[in-house]
């Protein structure tokens, strides 16, 4: 994990050096896999703690073995998401101007607090339950705190892009609850994968058939997502209007079609795969659908960013091809993440006794 | 070039109060945002006009006098030290109508320095602003280059520092660049020269007189008499941006076809 740590931090150096020049970001398409990752790890973060904050909330007793997994992985997905930005910024030496200087009315600003506010919660929600400092009563009224915060986070990340009325792929209020409910999406494929994954490498166990369960409520919330999809494709294709119809015709059946049919189709597939008790069964199956879902929403991220800027305001039509400097410090950022998972595995109580009762 | 496009010459006094008349019948039906625009001098408790220390800086274009001379990109060029590759105002070149029946249409664009501008709302470093006279600002010194207000800006004006430039440099009328890349640069209004009495740069150079620009507060300005007696029309005014650059016989089709760099011809097609 470290080596491609040292290659990140290497190409973050160049790009420091010479600019974001070094980027396949340009004049038209002025964001690229940072923002996209940005808001991919945003939703992971928020899906997971909005299903664990509704386990402890409407008492789902048999999902608590995730539930420190979910935190762990909510910590740690809300930091990387920060340090997704940092590479995006041209003068991340003036980082300090988000404090000395904020505009309220930026909805970057605002954004830049929850997200700031939800990781310090993780972590005091984290000390605290697998601390034992609170009980069973104290647990509850901390999630009533985390689920709305972790709504929160990803709204306003939605609407960051949404309330921006000179990209009309952007422009809808339909943004935010297609956020969220990408968000559970991924989050449960992410909590379904690492719990598999956790189950085999470490001495933390999660139960199989909890996992076939929660596989269970993976199918159930992917129809919703295609179903948000699809309103607001008829919606916008319908009436062609312009600077909307040219984006939407590049996703359906021009450059970007094979990113949004492979979303569909690993969709699918995994919707398949979970709705049938035998195959929901299968940890193999299991596994790779989540695999599946989490590729799939990460396309729908970067979907929803990229095509909203190739046509420039004024009718300019951009390319994006990320370079290999924007590449290696994602792959940093992502290996990263998997190490502070794995010390989490070996420093903190993740497992969850379950009463056999 | 068409009859029609006869550059537009200093009218008679007569005739101007004529076509006041007229126009302002036309004004009327006209859509609800240019009756806005006319009417951003005439909020209450300013009137008479004269009276306000504050001045409301506006452009008007009138494309019946723009060559495509690109005098004014070149002006801004030098005036601003604006790097290669990046462009404050640029004039474009449209190829409208098909063989044999074509015609050159001309469309400077600059900043618009709108009145309701997104770019100044969602910067989280408040390094863009409005001054009280309308010019929007740029603080490169203070900018982070989160690219947010390039994002947010309807008319692709501003400009992101990707690189290095190579050349000329920003020059420095709010101090010296502290980085060499980074952040975004823009269209100030040439506010150095206009705080001094001056002309910005763009309109001082243009070869037709087709950059008017003045106080709107003032009755007596050009501006400010062009746009109570012709038909004028700001871009994307249905966005609510209240641009301060208006354009007299804009073509709509032009206005959506733009391109960001002074040389390409844009061929409109069927």
């Amino acid at each position: 994990m470290l080596i491609p740590i040292i290659l990140g931090l290497y190409a973050w150096g160049i790009q420091l050096e010479r600019g974001l020049i070094v980027t396949g970001m340009g004049n038209v398409i002025i964001w690229g896999l940072y923002i996209a990752n940005f808001i991919y790890f945003v939703g992971l973060a928020a899906g997971g703690v909005i299903m664990i904050a509704a386990v402890h909330i409407f008492g789902a007793d048999r999902y608590k073995p995730f539930a420190r997994i979910g935190e762990a992985l909510a910590a740690i997905c809300v930091l990387l998401a920060m340090l997704f930005v940092l590479p995006d910024l041209g003068r991340p030496d003036r980082i300090l101007n988000l404090l000395l200087s904020p505009n309220p009315t930026s909805l970057f600003i605002v954004d830049f607090l929850v997200l700031g506010g939800y990781f310090l919660f993780t972590i005091i929600f984290g000390w605290l339950t697998m601390g034992g400092k609170v009980g069973a009563r104290g647990t509850l009224a901390l999630s009533a705190i985390g689920l709305p915060l972790a709504i929160s986070i990803h709204s306003v990340t939605a609407w960051v892009f949404g309330v921006i009325y000179a990209r009309p792929w952007w422009h809808t209020a339909l943004l935010a609850p297609m956020f969220i409910s990408s968000a559970i999406v991924s989050a449960l494929a992410l909590l379904i994968f690492t719990a598999i994954l956790t189950s085999k490498f470490t001495a933390i166990k999660v139960p199989s058939n909890t996992v076939s369960d929660l596989g269970k409520v993976l199918g159930a919330v992917i129809p919703i997502d295609i179903f948000l999809l699809f309103s607001e494709i008829l919606t916008t294709g319908y009436a062609a209007v312009p600077g909307h119809i040219e984006p939407l015709t590049w996703v359906l059946l021009g450059p970007y079609a094979p990113a949004l049919w492979t979303e569909l189709i690993l969709g699918i597939i995994a919707f398949i795969a979970m709705a049938n008790p035998k195959t929901r069964a299968s940890t193999a199956v299991l596994a790779l659908s989540s695999v599946f879902v989490m590729a799939g929403i990460w396309l729908k991220r970067f979907l929803i960013l990229v095509p909203g800027l190739t046509l420039s305001p004024i009718g300019e039509v951009g390319a994006y091809v990320p370079t290999w400097v924007e590449w290696s410090i994602t792959i940093a950022l992502y290996a990263f993440g998997i190490l502070l998972y794995t010390l989490s595995t070996r420093l903190l109580p993740l497992e969850v006794e379950v009463d056999a009762s | 070039m068409k009859q029609k496009n006869t550059i537009h010459k200093p009218s008679s006094s007569s005739r101007r109060r004529f076509l006041a008349q007229a126009t302002h019948a036309l004004i009327a039906a006209e859509t609800a945002s240019i009756l806005s625009l006319a009417t951003i001098a005439e909020t209450p408790g300013q009137t008479p006009r004269q009276s306000s220390s504050v001045k409301k800086w506006a452009m008007v274009v009138d494309l019946r006098r723009c060559i495509g001379c690109q005098a004014c990109f070149a002006a801004c060029k030098s005036e601003n030290g604006v790097p290669l590759g990046m462009e404050y105002t640029w004039v474009e070149t449209h190829e409208k109508g098909k063989y044999p029946n074509i015609r050159l249409l001309f469309l400077p664009r600059l900043c618009n320095h709108c009145d309701n501008p997104p770019c100044t709302k969602v910067c989280p470093v408040i390094a863009t602003w409005k001054r009280e006279d309308g010019v929007v600002m740029q603080d490169i010194n203070k900018c982070i280059g989160c690219r947010y207000c390039i994002a947010a800006c309807p008319y692709q004006v501003r400009s992101f520092v990707w690189g290095e430039p190579s050349g000329s440099w920003p020059e420095p009328w709010m101090g010296e660049a502290t980085a060499k890349h980074g952040f975004v640069v823009k269209c100030h209004g040439c506010y150095h020269r206009v705080d001094k009495g001056l002309k910005p740069a763009c309109v001082e150079v243009c070869v037709g007189g087709a950059r008017i620009f003045g106080d709107l507060e003032d009755p007596n300005s050009d501006v400010r008499k062009l746009i109570d007696s012709v038909s004028t029309a700001g871009l994307k005014s249905h966005l609510g941006t209240k641009p301060k650059v208006l354009y007299v016989e804009l073509d709509e089709r032009a206005a959506e076809l733009g391109q960001k760099s002074a040389g390409t011809i844009v061929v409109h097609g069927g």
